[in-house]
């Protein structure tokens, strides 16, 4: 995975991408093919799909169409040039043939073969940029297809996936938070008993104190012997209360033994139903690992993400996620058995602390969990700035290496206010025609360009 | 003398029938314990066996389910990551003059 996250997208290095992330690919599909763990097989189905959703894949393919865009409007200004050049030549001529009165033939005929010979060399030109315009229009749409064409694809196997584990996963939930109210009944059952237990002895033991007190012997001995059927009983009940707690202590381990069952499908399925809950454009997951964000979350030795996952960057929109999963499941009806170890991991990442972990139920804690996540949606909904504003910060803080020239944009565009992703964006799209018209120095490549925007989200964030 | 020895006799028959309800409490209690608690450990016993039985059908069927999208992810992935434009030359840059 690490291999297909690091690959350097420098534009040289667009063709070896195919072989290096296929050879990646084969890589962890063979480790796949090795494994018996079935467990393992859905993580690395999942990086499979990370691989490409989120990697270096949609990357190059937005190159690529973001190029052929380039290529396309290039050909559009050529064709508008020559077509404007072959109306003023027209014009020209015409203005000529008008002042010549016919005084000088010769001289106007060479002019007319000059204008006609240059008039057919730019005709063939525009036709062979007509011809470029639609192939880069071709690749554009090939590019755009393709990455429409790879999300409703996977979001359909994921959704299946997800769906089929739904329809398993819930009414077997339901039957563990029944056996799980029965657990408490019997919890419960056992309590009273042992209160009654002692409740008794204390009963009991006055009557023993009493005992002490009787002069008849007849009554004595009757009254000993209650007393000593008594002490039976209440030994009784200590066996029962033993036993009892004997057979819940295994009870509680099968139990767990099937929930955490039960949980590695409920991690499956919220892994999975990430992927119908966002588009393919969406960029976040395990980029950048060597400057990761200030607020991004460590997670060490992450069973679920397998030997590979252990230890690497989850953002906090991964986070967000996973907490959205969890939502959802309680949303739909689903209820929460136990705290599992994504859950706490989750929650840790909102701020919950142990002490506050350990004493809530989880259906309180996803409840609090949702507020703090609405709450964070709507902050985010905020950030939002003009084009304007967003390149004068951009030029502040990277005009030295790559300026951005607001004048040659449209004012009601530098006006319009947009999310700072959607701004992101205009930026790139800046990069590629600036670096096409080749008004860029060539030390900034695309990765400083990504570097640099995810600082200045990361500042504008703040 | 006689007086108090039927009121000491009266006393104690009061505390041999208070000791008879005791032992008949204490037992009861534990009676119904037993049966009570029994009922909710089988109960809970057929439920755990018959959910961990389907746990286990649940594992197989899902797992086929898992096996099954990861080839047609393979299948997707693999598509994704070819590109018919791959192996073609970039447009040589035009002159407009």
């Amino acid at each position: 995975m690490e291999k297909i996250n690091n690959i350097n997208l420098e534009p040289e290095e667009d063709k070896n991408i195919l072989k290096k992330t296929t050879e990646s690919i084969e890589r962890a599909a063979g480790k796949v093919s090795e494994s018996f763990d079935h467990s393992k097989l859905k993580i690395k189905t999942i990086d499979k799909i990370k691989a490409v959703w989120n990697g270096d894949w949609l990357n190059y393919h937005d190159r690529k169409s973001a190029k052929a865009m380039v290529k396309r409007e290039s050909a559009e200004e050529k064709i508008k040039i020559l077509t404007e050049r072959n109306k003023a030549d027209q014009e020209h001529f015409e203005e000529l043939k008008k002042r010549s009165y016919g005084t000088q033939d010769i001289l106007l005929s060479k002019v007319e073969e000059e204008f006609l010979k240059s008039r057919q060399k730019n005709i063939k030109k525009i036709e062979r940029a007509k011809n470029k315009k639609d192939k880069a229009e071709t690749r554009v749409r090939y590019y755009e297809n393709k990455k429409i064409v790879y999300e409703n694809r996977v979001k359909n196997i994921v959704g299946r996936v997800t769906e089929k584990v739904d329809k398993r996963l819930n009414p077997h939930e339901k039957k563990l938070a029944k056996i799980g109210s029965q657990m408490e009944v019997l919890n419960e059952e056992i309590k009273v008993f042992e209160s009654d237990k002692i409740e008794l002895l204390k009963y009991a033991d006055d009557l023993k104190a009493k005992l002490e007190t009787a002069i008849f012997k007849e009554e004595k001995k009757g009254l000993k012997k209650t007393i000593s059927k008594i002490e039976a009983e209440i030994r009784r009940s200590e066996k029962l209360k033993q036993e009892r707690l004997s057979e819940k202590s295994k009870l509680e381990n099968k139990f767990a033994k099937v929930n955490k069952k039960a949980d590695k499908w409920k991690d499956i399925r919220n892994e999975f139903s990430r992927f119908t809950n966002r588009g393919i454009g969406h960029r976040n997951i395990e980029k950048n690992i060597e400057n990761p964000d200030l607020e991004n979350v460590k997670i060490k030795n992450d069973e679920s993400l397998g030997k590979e996952g252990a230890g690497v960057e989850k953002s906090k929109e991964d986070m967000a996620e996973s907490a959205r999963g969890f939502i959802e499941d309680v949303d739909k009806g689903g209820i929460p058995i136990m705290v599992t170890k994504q859950l706490r991991t989750v929650l840790g990442a909102y701020g919950f602390n142990e002490e506050e972990i350990n004493s809530g139920t989880p259906k309180d804690l996803i409840a609090e969990l949702k507020l703090r996540v609405e709450k964070e949606d709507k902050d985010k909904e905020r950030l939002v700035m003009s084009l304007g504003d967003y390149i004068n910060y951009w030029n502040k803080r990277y005009g030295s290496r790559f300026k951005i020239e607001s004048k040659d944009l449209p004012a009601d565009i530098l006006k319009k206010e947009a999310s700072i992703l959607a701004l992101e964006e205009q930026i790139r799209t800046q990069y590629e025609i600036m670096k096409k018209k080749k008004n860029i120095t060539n030390s900034f490549s695309e990765r400083e360009l990504e570097k640099n925007l995810k600082s200045l989200r990361f500042l504008l964030k703040k | 003398m006689d007086q108090d020895n039927n009121q000491k006799i009266n006393q104690e028959d009061d505390l041999a029938k208070e000791a008879e309800d005791l032992l008949a409490k204490i037992k009861k209690t534990n009676d119904d314990f037993e049966k009570k608690s029994k009922i909710l450990v089988e109960g809970i016993e057929k439920d755990l066996d018959e959910v961990e039985k389907e746990s286990e059908e649940m594992d197989r069927e899902l797992e086929g389910v898992l096996s099954e999208a990861d080839k047609e992810i393979d299948e997707a992935n693999e598509e994704f990551t070819q590109d018919a434009y791959e192996n073609e030359e970039d447009d040589e840059e035009d002159d407009i003059d």
